[in-house]
């Protein structure tokens, strides 16, 4: 059966040396079929078929292209029905696959599949009589033409039909294959047969020649070897430069030549493609700007987090640098619907990343060496290797990392799914850093997943169910169960003060498990007050050293996801014995003061009591009670009109220390959050609303404030040196420029050299623009984006004078009234009571809390805690906001989801819009990625059902930090904009269309998609537009086919309806004509009506 | 064709045979003068030599057992088996898991009980890898040891199978070998009896294809069969011509 055999060379890039041979065996065999239906040689055609392959047909001649054609005018084969008949052969298809043209495989394999096209892949390769040896030179040509010669010769018993060679290196007659012609093998040059046989084809083959002119699409052009070659050097070019030796960077930082910092990467890009930049932080004084890294190459495998050491680049070095940057492509062979799909969600995501900020000249450099990685496990999804090897690329969820490759063997497992993986090296001459598999998640698109995922990236836990709390802690917690409830022991009662007979209440959102802090209020005989705040008293049951305590300080905070949350401390501490419950007997930590009837302090105690709180309200109860009402529901009546009493007191109280913060400076800040409510039976989210604020909030809020700066106080003055406190660094005034820019817009003047001109600022545009509640809410949020985070610290890392919390306003500040639910608050409450212990006494200071170093170590890690559980926060409000736009747009079957937005920043590409109704913010694009501007035609309609389609032809894009503006083409009606270029600005109102991208790897996300400009307001307005836009392009259509009489008719008709529309039109008449040119004016006559408007 | 084609649509592999054929197979016996028998075999581009010593007396007497002889087999790869040179260490555990099935085979084959308190090594080199690796050393092993004229019950012949695009494949090259989807069975059989002396397979195969993947090793291995039968009379009539 097998006859002769040979051997196939072929080269390929060895895992350690640059090129391989690899040498492949081939048998030759005689039992190749023809593959032509009326072919009685071949006995094996009766296979083909059977195969449910197509076969030759007998009419119209046999083609044959060969390489050049077949890699240049794959597309041209494959939509051209015309072309039928065609031989592909094994050689071009293997010469193709050497190139790793898989894509255009596919495409001829299409070709060869569809009945239609009677097209076949041709094995000349391994069939003896067409065999050509691989050593032979231009072997692959020569291989062509033998098929050609054998299908002529082959076919000539069957009907002689002719059999016609294509290529793009022949004329008829000269060329490469002049010399070995065959007889009776025609020779065409592609383009002569198209203009020859199918003309209609020749204006398709004039685009792609066009198109591909200098392209490497001809893989003619270079021999194998050749090949291999130059991408065996593009490799090592793409290789990265090495990273300097210890002591070359120890040299370099000592001469200055060279920084040290961290790492933050913007963008990573699917690829790590050549736009990727990166920021160093040079960390410490703030006279240091960040470093811009910029491109595949100067980052140089840094990847963010990392601690790096660059080198700054010279002007002239930059400049270069800025001209290479279109050279260093990647080089990376793409893969079809993957890639697709990765640029579209990197195009959504590319509207977070070019900020406009940037566009001030930074400083810039490369990284020369990575002293310190932050390799963490990373969540990914999978690209699958499409050539069917084991090594296969890890796309992370995290776009600020590159691609990792993983070697794994069973990809059906983790397809799909979400997976860990964690980076093992990247050595420098590969393209992304390698890793391994560490353990799946579970599949994409799960809500579990997705929560998994997320405490997975934000370093909380492995996973959901790891956040249970051991036996260890729960072994040492106290008991409690419903026949046996826990209650204060004899000992504790008699060493506390015992608060249980004052009048104490707690107000928290309604259905709270876990109360910390409770209040009371209440008039003294000389005409003062006595304000307590009474805080759980965890530290009383959370002993340091145990295992809970581990734990907490482990945990740092309590994580709130929008629907689930993971306690710092067990259920039992947290729900029910540390928990300020309504009539209980509860360990407290107390502040209480006296205050005179001007609400100043002249006495303040701390210390350890047992409350019993008389009510647990929560904020609309105490809102009501404040507001003066009566009988509100839910409360005691017999407790309600002492109840009133002391909230109205306390409100009364807090609002004078409110003020007084308030002149020192104190800001006013927002931000976003959002409440999900879930249909209790389906799990669905049913509503979407952003957390209301009521003036109980702020009391609480302040009182709490009140009691965090007076023990900050307190225990600064017994630990100087390592008090756990809070601050907030005073931003520099540079960093409040976009929103200086964007107030401008809108006719404010912002003064931002201090808390107080700040606060002031945001006062006036809370004023003036009261109607208009969303733009003092972006006002408010752009301010708080331009500041730091807060943050702990030990009082003896810095000097005093650092120890300002920027935001309150005031001089000492800590965490001390949540110990539930943050670690901080725990330390603070043991030095609080340490200190109070201690105070007349001598203090010794051999308690752990006292120790600065133990202090200053941990609160590096809650303050990392915190932002990671911050953003987790974030992140699943993102999720759920994305999982209620879908269910809104996919899961109903309705196309849009309106809503009206305004616009929070302008982006390179597009605008950032904050939606109110649901608190979130996204990206409109108004131009892809290739620069094409995308103007939904619903801008000029006003329907939401035009939103899908763009506007053709716009042009004049410009953007920069205050205003973006397009120009309409000039044939597209603008009677409602009033004016050819469109403009948007910061704080403009729009309405949006809400959709989610649909993405098989990652969570889908939400993204906007403009729908018109003017929002609510001016709704009703542009209604009415738009009916007068539907007239006259109704009205001119119908005269421009109806009888000039019957138009004149309808016309003055509609006329009619127009002029009681609107009465401000000039003199009424039938004429058609005047009709028809005061449309053409329109644009004039709505700029004239919107002015009546306004 | 492609590499991802590793069975084309017309039903052609990627070197030319059918799904059904095997590769070519060339044998001899007798190959090395010093050993008491070898065998040098070759099956496609995968090369394999053979060497046999014993029954002899063994090297550690612990190893020694009154009732039945001591199989030793040892196997090694050239370090330019591959187009890229690769030294392999002794302790390879790929070269010692390979060893050990071979063992394991020829345990049950040769009749051990005949040669008491005494060694039979099997020497293995592969000198050129193309994919079968398990199926040609249990095949050039036979070879050898009855080039040795040690007593077995059978030729043993292996062959291996895969399943590609729900096709059962014989004889799995390198590249068919290497694609992780591909299930790659080997199997050892007595042709004679028909008893299976390995069964072994990596990756995964549904249970309900197996029969006609095994079924198909065991067709290939009866065709090696008359392949390793005919070099076994070459080499007896080569002898005989000597002795005459």
């Amino acid at each position: 059966m097998l006859g002769t055999r040979t051997e196939n060379v072929a080269f390929r890039r060895g895992k350690r040396q640059g090129l391989m041979m690899s040498v492949t065996e081939r048998y030759l065999r005689q039992d190749i079929p023809c593959a032509h239906k009326s072919c009685q040689l071949c006995p094996q055609n009766a296979d083909l078929a059977r195969r449910g392959l197509p076969q030759l047909s007998d009419s119209g001649m046999t083609l044959i292209p060969d390489a050049s054609v077949v890699s240049r005018y794959i597309e041209l084969l494959e939509h051209s029905h015309a072309l039928t008949n065609l031989v592909f052969c094994q050689s071009v298809v293997d010469a193709l696959d050497r190139r790793n043209r898989t894509r255009t495989i596919r495409n001829v394999r299409g070709i060869a599949a569809d009945p239609r096209r009677t097209s076949v892949v041709f094995a000349n390769e391994v069939f003896a009589q067409t065999h050509v040896d691989a050593i032979l030179p231009a072997r692959d040509s020569k291989a062509v033409m033998r098929v050609a010669a054998w299908y002529k010769a082959h076919l000539d018993g069957v009907g002689g039909q002719k059999v016609v060679l294509l290529t793009l290196k022949a004329s008829k007659s000269t060329g490469q294959y002049a010399d070995n012609q065959q007889p009776g093998v025609e020779v065409w040059q592609f383009a002569e047969f198209l203009a020859e046989f199918h003309p209609t084809l020749i204006e398709h083959f004039a685009s792609i020649t066009e198109s591909t002119k200098d392209g490497d699409m001809d893989i003619t052009e270079m021999t194998p070897a050749e090949y291999a070659q130059a991408r065996l050097l593009a490799k090592a070019q793409s290789g990265y430069p090495s990273h300097l030796s210890p002591s070359e960077i120890e040299d370099g930082l000592r001469s200055g030549a060279l920084v040290r910092g961290k790492i933050r990467i913007l963008q990573s890009g699917g690829a790590m493609r050549a736009e990727s930049q990166g920021n160093v932080d040079r960390g410490g004084a703030a006279d240091t700007p960040d470093i811009l890294i910029v491109g595949r190459a100067a980052l140089n495998r840094a990847c963010t987090g990392d601690t790096v050491v660059v080198r700054l680049l010279t002007r002239a070095e930059e400049n270069a640098e800025s001209k290479d940057s279109g050279i260093e492509q990647s080089t990376e062979e793409t893969d079809g619907e993957d890639d697709n799909e990765a640029l579209a969600v990197e195009q959504i995501e590319a509207g977070e990343e070019t900020s406009l900020d940037d566009v001030r000249k930074p400083v810039r450099g490369v990284v020369v060496g990575v002293s310190e990685r932050k390799w963490r496990p990373f969540v990914a999804t999978l690209q699958l290797d499409e050539a069917g090897g084991s090594r296969h690329l890890a796309v992370p969820v995290d776009s600020s990392v590159p691609k990792i490759r993983i070697h794994y063997m069973d990809t059906a497992v983790i397809a799909d799914k979400y997976f860990v993986v964690a980076i093992d090296e990247w050595p420098a001459d590969s393209q992304y850093p390698q890793g391994h598999f560490v353990r799946v998640l579970g599949p994409v698109g799960n809500l579990d997943t997705e929560v998994d995922v997320i405490l997975v990236e934000r370093q909380i836990a492995v996973s959901q169910s790891a956040l249970k709390f051991s036996l260890a802690s729960t072994r040492e917690m106290p008991i409690s169960t419903a026949q046996c409830p826990w209650s204060p022991s004899t000992e504790e009662v008699a060493s506390r003060r015992d608060l249980r007979d004052s009048l104490i209440f707690s107000i928290d959102p309604k259905g709270s498990q876990d109360i910390d802090d409770a209040v009371s209020m209440r008039k003294t005989a000389n005409g003062g007050y006595e304000l307590g705040v009474h805080i759980a008293d965890v530290s009383q049951f959370v002993l340091p050293g145990s295992a809970t305590d581990t734990e907490a300080m482990a945990r740092g905070t309590t994580v709130y996801l929008a629907d689930r949350r993971f306690n710092m401390i067990p259920e039992i501490l947290s729900e029910q014995i540390c928990s300020l419950r309504g009539l209980k007997d509860r360990y407290a930590v107390s502040v209480i003061w006296d205050l005179d009837s001007e609400y100043h302090a002249t006495n303040v105690w701390f210390g350890r009591t047992l409350i019993r709180s008389a009510c647990e309200m929560y904020y609309e109860q105490a809102q009501a009670l404040l507001d003066g009402a009566t009988n509100v529901d839910g409360l005691d009546p017999k407790m309600e009109a002492s109840l009133s009493e002391s909230v109205v007191e306390l409100a009364r109280a807090m609002r004078v220390l409110r003020q007084c913060r308030y002149e020192a400076g104190a800001l006013e800040l927002a931000s976003t959050e959002v409440k999900f409510t879930f249909d209790k039976d389906s799990g669905a989210i049913s509503e979407l609303v952003p957390k209301s604020s009521l003036e109980i909030h702020r009391v609480i809020e302040e009182a709490m404030v009140f009691a965090n700066a007076a023990v900050a106080r307190r225990i600064y003055e017994q630990f100087p040196s390592a008090a756990l406190l809070r601050r907030h660094r005073s931003p520099g005034s540079e960093r409040f420029a976009r929103l200086v820019d964007a107030a401008r817009t809108k006719g404010f003047e912002i003064d931002c050299s201090s808390n107080a001109a700040l606060a002031d600022s945001l006062r006036r545009i809370t004023e003036a623009s009261k109607s208009d509640p969303d733009i003092v809410f972006l006002a408010k949020s752009m301010a708080t984006l331009a500041m730091q985070e807060a943050e702990y610290f030990a009082t003896g890392d810095c000097g005093s004078d650092s120890y300002l919390h920027y935001g309150l306003a005031l001089g000492f500040y800590t965490h001390f009234t949540s110990p539930i639910r943050r670690y901080a608050d725990i330390i603070v409450h043991r030095q609080l009571l340490e200190a109070v212990a201690a105070s007349g006494a001598e203090l010794k200071e051999v308690a752990v809390v006292g120790s600065q170093k133990w202090v200053s170590d941990t609160t590096g890690k809650l303050n990392e805690r915190n932002r990671q559980s911050k953003r987790a926060q974030r992140e699943s409000t993102e999720l759920f906001q994305s999982r209620y736009v879908m269910q809104r747009t996919v899961g109903s079957g309705q196309k849009h989801l309106i809503a009206d937005g305004v616009v929070a920043e302008i982006r390179t590409n597009g605008l950032i819009v904050y939606v109110p109704k649901f608190g979130l913010r996204g990206p409109v694009h108004l131009r892809d990625s290739s620069g094409q501007i995308k103007l939904a035609f619903s801008v000029l309609s006003g329907n939401a059902s035009d939103s899908d389609s763009f506007i053709e032809g716009c042009s004049e894009f410009a953007a920069d930090t205050k205003q973006l503006s397009i120009r309409l083409p000039i044939n597209v009606p603008v009677f409602q904009l009033g004016s050819q270029v469109l403009r948007f600005s910061v704080f403009d109102h729009v309405r949006v269309s809400l959709r989610v991208l649909e993405t098989r790897r990652r969570r889908p996300p939400v993204y906007l998609a403009l729908v018109s400009r003017a929002s609510s307001s001016a709704s009703a307005m542009r209604a009415h537009k738009s009916t007068l836009l539907d007239k006259t392009l109704r009205v001119s259509a119908a005269s421009s086919s109806a009888a000039s009489s019957a138009a004149s008719k309808k016309a003055s008709d509609s006329e009619n309806i127009l002029s009681t529309g609107e009465k401000s039109t000039t003199g009424k008449s039938s004429d058609y004509y005047s009709v028809l040119e005061r449309f053409g004016e329109m644009s004039l006559f709505e700029t004239h009506c919107d002015v009546q408007t306004l | 064709m492609s590499r991802q084609e590793l069975l084309s649509p017309e039903g052609l592999r990627v070197d030319g045979r059918r799904a059904n054929e095997l590769r070519r197979i060339s044998c001899r016996a007798s190959v090395l003068n010093s050993a008491d028998g070898s065998s040098y075999y070759e099956q496609g581009n995968t090369k394999v030599l053979v060497a046999v010593y014993g029954p002899r007396e063994p090297r550690q007497k612990s190893l020694a057992h009154h009732d039945q002889a001591t199989i030793n087999v040892e196997f090694n790869v050239a370090p330019f088996s591959t187009s890229e040179r690769r030294k392999r260490s002794k302790g390879d555990k790929r070269l010692l898991e390979v060893a050990s099935f071979v063992k394991q085979t020829f345990e049950g084959a040769i009749q051990t009980t005949v040669y008491p308190r005494s060694q039979i090594d099997i020497y293995i080199h592969l000198l050129q890898h193309d994919g079968g690796t398990l199926e040609t050393c249990i095949n050039a092993a036979t070879l050898a040891l009855v080039d040795a004229g040690i007593s077995m019950v059978d030729y043993v012949c292996a062959c291996t199978a895969g399943f590609i695009d729900e096709t059962p494949v014989l004889d799995l090259n390198f590249v068919e070998e290497s694609s992780i989807e591909t299930p790659d069975l080997t199997v050892a059989v007595l042709p004679r009896s028909g008893n299976i002396a390995l069964l072994q397979m990596e990756s995964r195969l549904h249970s309900s294809k197996l029969e006609g993947v095994l079924e198909l090793a065991t067709e290939g291995c009866k065709h090696i069969h008359k392949k390793l039968d005919e070099a076994v009379l070459a080499a007896a009539g080569e002898l005989a011509k000597k002795l005459s």
